[in-house]
């Protein structure tokens, strides 16, 4: 039959174009800079290579940098995603108990700090976390928690900590949404169900939503911490990786070994262990994914 | 096992009423069914009883005590939903635990009534199950063990069987009757389907837009109803209703169509009173048809038949009037043949054609 | 028990606790933001003023004038050169996901499963460890410090978001529509443009939004790729090389971070039930 026969064709011919731009930008890439990170590999006035297979791991395995920033980048996923889950939970669960014109509200309000792009609402914390005018210092103050405003961005504890705060901020609102979601899919008689069956609103909640939210949930943190550990923007605008290289994370060390330091080989072996990273998550994620997807076969 | 009793109830949403100034009281371990079209307020009343919605004015109470302010959770009600509403992520053991869980009752002794619960059931091989890999039937089931693994003083139940197919559906109707008998509960069931309704029902509700249109025994609704909307929400094929005025000289019937004499019934309570804009009512079933012609009978042709296994569904004209019949296969009439009709004396309803009520008429001894 | 509206089988929080919880969350999202935007009202200097104010006491437009003047500072160069980028991004991009979505969804062929798995494996590669390659692949193609040089990048990041959202999209069309065009005797292609792709105009809408917010706010690629031409920057390199080299003048700086996201702040808040929609389309349901 000519339909059976053109249909492979014509699927084809539709998705040559994007899986060839996935297979330029996306996996050649990746191959190549595994190639480079087994390659002594550096720009000083001149290209220099030359092949040093596992050489640069056991370099970047070695140093104290690499460790650090693994830490700081394992820290700042857990920490983060953990309160970015709370507080995105609290904003759904509030979403869903309001009359439609504050709801309405609510909607555009969460949106706005996920639409801002992270370089510049690393930029609006930076200015919060200014020493002297900064708002958060001036609240510290006011609410008699300190009597100066701390230099928030170079002391390395604090910073550490700040630029959670503003990720927190930031991705607070994507778990909402996506806990909106969750929420919105599970069948209202079930609440109804639960109250006639005489579940006080904490017992309902504890044992109806949550655990029906539950696949919605762990989808929300795998999306969320496969993002957090290939953390750049943020860091680089607030703090650029200081004090010294208390900030640093895996994905900034890779930015810099190879643009600013011109080590391409290192910066390479860098970048596969955030790859290496997120790939293990994903593998986890993809499991997750119960897809409700009836396609034609 | 408690009696619910409802005191100008009235709930609105916005400007409109789904439930307009209700007082009515469910007997104690009685089946009352209330029925009627969609959007008549029948689940509305029901989630008021379970203080899923509250009243906008009025009172609700059961077993004697005002619960208006008290939340669902402290009712002693058991509700099954039309669609089940059955937790998804627990299996069928822990849906139906759900309840007893909620009231803190000590494990083995939830264990110990699960268990016996889904024994009467049948559903025991179920119980590690959930409820994606359930039949509707199954899942029906398992509701209704939530339901009656409390021992409610009330059971709700807000149509139920309708998402079953239909021969499913006519086996749980006896077996939900069966139930409410054997527990003795007082049950308060709520459909669209009025022969549900009438099989079912200890007591039939009819409503209407808010408001009740009768309530009474089953088989005392279907004979003697009280007003338009009942008589011809109630039995199926509906009733048929003819307009039509009395002649109080020639002791007619006028309709447009034909005249039909009226019976001594009719002639006694219409004497004197108003003769026009009146509503013949017959049921199908007590118009009776013949080949031949007899004193008084009414001419009319076959318009259509619809044969339904041992009875035929006739559609009858009369001049410009279709009116429905329900007579014996053996009848023998097809399409186009011609007929006469009588309709049985005791069987005729006469309604005012303004205000919908019916116009009494004297019994005849009919034990 | 306390007084709970209900309307049409939902329950609220009562008065009190709504209101409550709107302004948490209004505080929590809008604060940041606000205080920029008071810090760019302020004159040249005073923004190192203690005691901090609600609203500033001499409010003036003086920082936007300067950064939108023209002389030195022009920020309406990166503004125009970040929408052509993302405008174009996002048209690709629909195009692109958009056929390859609909061959997923609807048309006949094995492998069905391995294509889209393919195409979204590509956005679990982190960008850091695919730039340096990219960086030398545009730079073989000539393509560095152009906005070509970041179109296509960005389609292609774009891509794996965009054609999982609208295989979910077009999956939830029924099939007999396709049956039915054919019956009345379209061929494939035509049915893609008459067909499905104006009903799926919602799951478009979305994808559409995504792939341009994505492409405004994308900075690692950008920075690379932009090396000091400032005519072709966008946005967000321009702003941080601005912060960098304005240190501390943080009128000026707040008034470029307004100038930056008022437009796409505006198209979220209008767009934001497409936005969200988008966002749960692929979400599990029972």
């Amino acid at each position: 039959m000519k339909v059976e026969v053109r249909e492979p064709i014509l699927a084809l011919l539709f998705l040559i174009p994007a899986c060839i731009g996935v297979a330029a930008l996306y996996y050649y890439p990746i191959v190549q800079t595994l190639i480079y990170s087994m390659h002594d590999l550096h720009y000083t006035l001149d290209w220099i290579k030359q092949p040093a297979t596992l050489q640069n791991y056991l370099e970047v395995l070695h140093s104290a940098n690499f460790w650090q920033s693994f830490r700081y980048t394992v820290y700042f996923t857990v920490i983060g995603v953990s309160f970015q889950l709370l507080i995105g939970l609290g904003m759904a669960l509030a979403a869903f108990g309001l009359s439609p014109v504050l709801r309405i509200i609510v909607r555009v309000m969460i949106v706005i700090p996920w639409v801002i792009p992270p370089i510049i609402s690393a930029m609006i914390w930076k200015w919060l976390f200014n020493t002297d005018v900064g708002l958060i210092g001036y609240i510290l103050v006011r609410c008699g928690l300190v009597a100066y405003p701390p230099a928030f961005l170079s002391i390395p504890i604090l910073a550490k900590h700040c630029i959670i705060l503003a990720d927190i901020w930031k991705w607070s609102s994507l778990m909402a949404m996506f806990l909106i979601g969750g929420l919105a899919a599970i069948p209202q008689d079930i609440y109804d169900a639960a109250e006639v069956d005489g579940a006080r609103p904490w017992f309902r909640f504890r044992k109806v939503t949550l655990p029906a939210l539950l696949p919605t949930i762990s989808v929300a943190v795998l999306f969320r911490s496969m993002d957090a550990l290939r953390t750049f923007d943020i860091i680089y605008g607030l703090t650029g990786g200081g004090p010294g290289t208390a900030t640093e994370t895996l994905s900034s060390f890779a930015y810099k070994f190879c643009f600013e330091y011109g080590k391409f080989g290192i910066g390479s072996a860098y970048a596969m262990v955030v790859f290496l990273l997120i790939g293990i998550i994903a593998v986890l994620y993809v499991s997750r994914i119960q897809g409700v997807l009836r396609f034609r076969k | 096992m408690a009696e619910v009793h409802l005191k100008e109830l009235t709930k609105k949403f916005g400007k409109v009423s789904a439930v307009d100034n209700l007082t009515l009281t469910f007997r104690n371990k009685q089946l009352t069914v209330l029925v009627g079209p969609s959007g008549c307020g029948k689940s509305t009343l029901l989630r008021t009883i379970a203080g899923l919605e509250m009243p906008t004015e009025g009172s609700v109470y059961i077993e004697d005590t005002l619960v208006n302010n008290v939340p669902t959770w402290d009712r002693n009600i058991a509700m099954v939903f039309q669609s089940y509403a059955l937790y998804p992520h627990m299996d069928v053991f822990k849906n139906i635990a759900f309840p007893l869980q909620a009231k803190k009752v000590p494990k083995a002794e939830i264990k110990q009534r699960v268990e016996h619960v889904v024994e009467i059931l049948g559903i025991a091989e179920l119980s590690h199950r959930k409820p994606r890999e359930l039949s509707g039937g199954q899942m029906q089931r398992v509701a209704i063990g939530r339901a009656i693994v409390r021992k409610p003083d009330v059971f709700l139940m807000d149509e139920p069987l309708s998402n079953l197919d239909a021969k499913l559906r006519v086996n749980m109707r006896a077996e939900l009757k069966h139930l409410q008998k054997d527990l003795g509960v007082t049950m308060i069931y709520v459909t669209h389907d009025q022969a549900e309704a009438m099989t079912m029902a200890n007591t039939l509700v009819v409503m209407n837009s808010g408001r009740i249109q009768q309530a009474g025994d089953p088989e005392e609704v279907y004979r003697y109803p009280r007003n338009m909307f009942t008589a011809g929400f109630i039995g199926s094929p509906a009733m048929n209703f003819i307009e039509c005025y009395f002649d109080s000289e020639r002791n007619l019937l006028v309709n447009q169509s034909f005249n039909y004499k009226a019976p001594a019934t009719v002639r006694e309570s219409l004497r004197g009173k108003l003769v026009e804009n009146l509503i013949l009512g017959v049921r199908p079933e007590d118009i009776s048809v013949s080949l031949s012609p007899s004193p008084y009978a009414v001419p009319c042709a076959v318009y259509m038949t619809e044969p339904l296994g041992k009875e035929v569904l006739l559609t009858l004209k009369i001049g410009s009037l279709l009116i429905k019949a329900i007579v014996s296969l053996h009848l023998g009439l097809s399409t186009g043949e011609k007929g006469w009709i009588k309709f049985e004396e005791e069987a005729i309803h006469l309604f005012d054609g303004i205000s919908g009520e019916v116009i009494p008429l004297p019994q005849l001894e009919d034990n | 028990m306390k007084k709970r509206e209900y309307h049409h089988y939902r329950p609220y929080m009562t008065r009190a606790k709504q209101l409550l919880a709107v302004s948490l969350i209004v505080i929590f999202c809008l604060l940041p933001l606000y205080y920029i935007f008071i810090t760019s009202l302020k004159p040249d200097g005073s923004e190192y003023k203690l005691p901090l104010e609600v609203w500033p006491s001499q409010p003036t437009l003086q920082a936007y004038r300067t950064i939108l003047g023209g002389g030195d500072i022009n920020f309406l160069v990166p503004l125009r050169n970040s929408f052509i980028v993302s405008s174009s991004v996002t048209i690709l991009t629909l195009l692109l996901s958009g056929l390859a979505a609909y061959a997923i969804a609807r048309l006949r062929f094995r492998h069905k499963i391995p294509s889209l798995l393919f195409l979204l494996m590509g956005a679990v590669i982190p960008l850091a460890s695919t730039i340096v390659p990219t960086f030398m692949l545009l730079r073989t193609f000539g393509l560095l410090c152009t906005l070509p040089g970041l179109i296509i990048p960005n389609t292609i990041y774009n891509v794996p978001l965009c054609t999982w959202l609208l295989v979910c999209y077009f999956a939830e069309i029924p099939f007999e529509i396709d049956d039915a065009a054919k019956v009345d005797g379209y061929r494939p292609l035509q049915i893609f443009w008459r067909v499905i792709m104006p009903l799926s105009g919602p799951g478009l809408f979305s994808a559409g939004i995504f792939a341009f917010l994505g492409s405004w706010g994308e900075f690692m690629l950008a920075s690379v790729v932009i090396m000091g031409v400032p005519s072709a920057e966008t946005v967000p390199v321009a702003l941080l090389n601005f912060s960098q080299y304005y240190r501390l003048q943080w009128t000026w700086i707040s008034a470029g971070i307004i100038v930056s996201v008022t437009f796409i702040v505006l198209l979220a808040a209008f767009f934001q039930r497409w936005v969200i929609r988008g966002l749960t389309a692929g979400s599990v349901k029972y």
